[in-house]
């Protein structure tokens, strides 16, 4: 199991891939029982993880301001 | 009146001169240019108006269900090419052209235009397949190029609202037509591109809303093409309808028939989303379960084997074993006790039949000399005179032998 990222920091993608990964491994060998338990707690956190960002998410819009000449800045709409 | 003998009623005439226009092939499928005057249209919806030159003009009609084919209409003064049939309408005694297609007279040369950069920039391996590059699944921020001022950008907003909330909106606002539209849209493109990394941005969606072809024209621009092309990011156009392709459509990585389309092609939608993540938690929670079982499962023939082996098992075990043992000692001395008895009765009964008593009690008696006690078998045991016992069943009494 990869714990280098807190669940908590994840993106969405990384969360869904890590909980996809687990399935997929527990689906392919059999796994002592204690293991098992802690792959279902943490495949369980990591869709908890994606429902979260899923809720809260509020689209964020920002507008580049462009010139004439080559520079362009970001700037919050 | 009376109709008089000589001459045609005005509807013979008329008819005559119908029946000559309309079995005259050229009157059929006519293709006529010319100026547009008297544009009108009524209440109905058809279109009216009168198409002329310097010496000639005629009278023109579109009917409503092919003049709602066209997003725009002909404007007077406007040079046209129309594509109708001649013929004449009996009750004004006027002659029309009715209108089945019409298109501004320059646009033919547009369409040529057209086919010629499509070529040239095909051939150039601009639109090779191998070129396009695969969308991202999950996009961190998206790039948009187009008018902030049109309704394609709230539908933009709002389909990426509802698919996917998650993902940033990086606007690159630009006209969409005219002609600073193409520099514009390719200064938005490389600008989004600059700053693609620090905004994260993994793809640009260049649309705008439904047009015509020179509404549309900025989108077949070569600069706007290139630009496509040389973008690091992938690029979905969504220009105008279903129909419409253009230039930039074939030099993107994706095209999507509308501004909405590439809304929905860029990001994932959260209801599959959702989906998903439920039957994940399902299959994570029935494997578990499933291990669970098994493991209790496992516990109790463990645990079952393991009393087998326990002392108190073991001399349950043993108790048990004694108990047989005493049961099948008790049943073989019950056994042997029968047959003792049995047999017992077997030499009571022969001893009965040896019984002296019995025999006495028949009739017979025991007789004895007085002097020995001897038992008399024979006579010559005896003489005369000789005194005897003489026991009979019921008692004895004394005898002399005579």
């Amino acid at each position: 199991m990869n714990t280098d990222k807190p669940i908590e920091e994840m993106s969405f993608e990384e969360a869904l891939q890590a909980l996809e990964t687990i399935v997929r491994e527990m689906e392919s060998q059999p796994l002592p029982l204690e293991s098992a338990l802690a792959y279902y707690e943490r495949g369980m956190r990591l869709a908890r993880r994606c429902e979260v960002l899923l809720d809260q998410a509020e689209l964020r819009v920002t507008e580049l301001r462009l010139n004439m000449e080559q520079d362009s800045q970001a700037e919050e709409l | 009146m009376e109709p008089p003998r000589l001459g045609l009623s005005v509807s013979q005439l008329t008819q005559h001169i119908k029946a000559l226009m309309d079995n005259d092939p050229l009157l059929q499928d006519v293709l006529v240019y010319g100026e547009v005057s008297n544009y009108s249209r009524s209440a109905a919806g058809h279109v009216y108006f009168t198409l002329k030159d310097a010496e000639s003009a005629i009278r023109c009609v579109m009917w409503r269900s092919r003049a709602d084919w066209y997003g725009r209409l002909p404007a007077d003064g406007e040079s046209i090419l129309v594509r109708g049939y001649v013929s004449l309408y009996p009750p004004h005694g006027q002659y029309q052209l009715y209108v089945g297609e019409w298109q501004p007279l320059g646009a033919g040369r547009l369409y040529m235009e057209f086919e010629a950069l499509k070529a040239r920039l095909q051939a150039e391996g601009l639109f090779d397949a191998a070129r396009k590059r695969p969308l991202p699944a999950f996009p961190r921020a998206v790039g948009i190029v187009t008018s902030p001022s049109a309704a394609a950008y709230q539908d933009i907003l709002r389909i990426l609202r509802q698919r996917f909330p998650l993902v940033r909106v990086v606007l690159a606002p630009t006209l969409v037509q005219g002609e600073e539209a193409p520099p514009q849209i390719v200064r938005a493109i490389e600008a989004l591109n600059r700053v693609r990394e620090q905004a994260e941005i993994d793809v640009i969606i260049v649309a705008r809303g439904g047009g015509s072809l020179e509404e549309l024209w900025a989108f077949n621009d070569e600069r706007v093409a290139r630009a496509i092309a040389s973008s690091a990011v992938p690029v979905i156009t969504g220009v105008g309808h279903e129909v419409d392709f253009t230039i930039a459509d074939f030099a993107a990585d994706h095209r999507a028939s509308t501004p909405t389309a590439a809304a929905a092609a860029a990001v994932p939608d959260q209801q599959e989303l959702r989906q998903r993540l439920t039957a994940l938690q399902a299959a994570l929670a029935q494997m578990t379960l499933g291990r669970l079982d098994e493991s209790r499962r496992l516990v109790e023939a463990h645990r079952r084997m393991l009393q087998r082996l326990s002392p108190e098992y073991r001399i349950a075990q043993e108790r048990q074993h004694v108990d047989e043992l005493i049961h099948r000692l008790q049943q073989v001395l019950r056994h042997q006790l029968a047959m003792s008895r049995e047999r017992v009765q077997q030499y009571w009964a022969r001893l009965e039949g040896l019984n002296p008593s019995a025999v006495l009690q028949r009739g017979y008696a025991v007789v004895r000399r007085r002097d020995t006690g001897q038992v008399i078998t024979r006579p010559s045991q005896v003489r005369a005179g000789d005194p005897l016992d003489i026991r009979v069943s019921e008692g004895s009494f004394g005898a002399v032998v005579e």
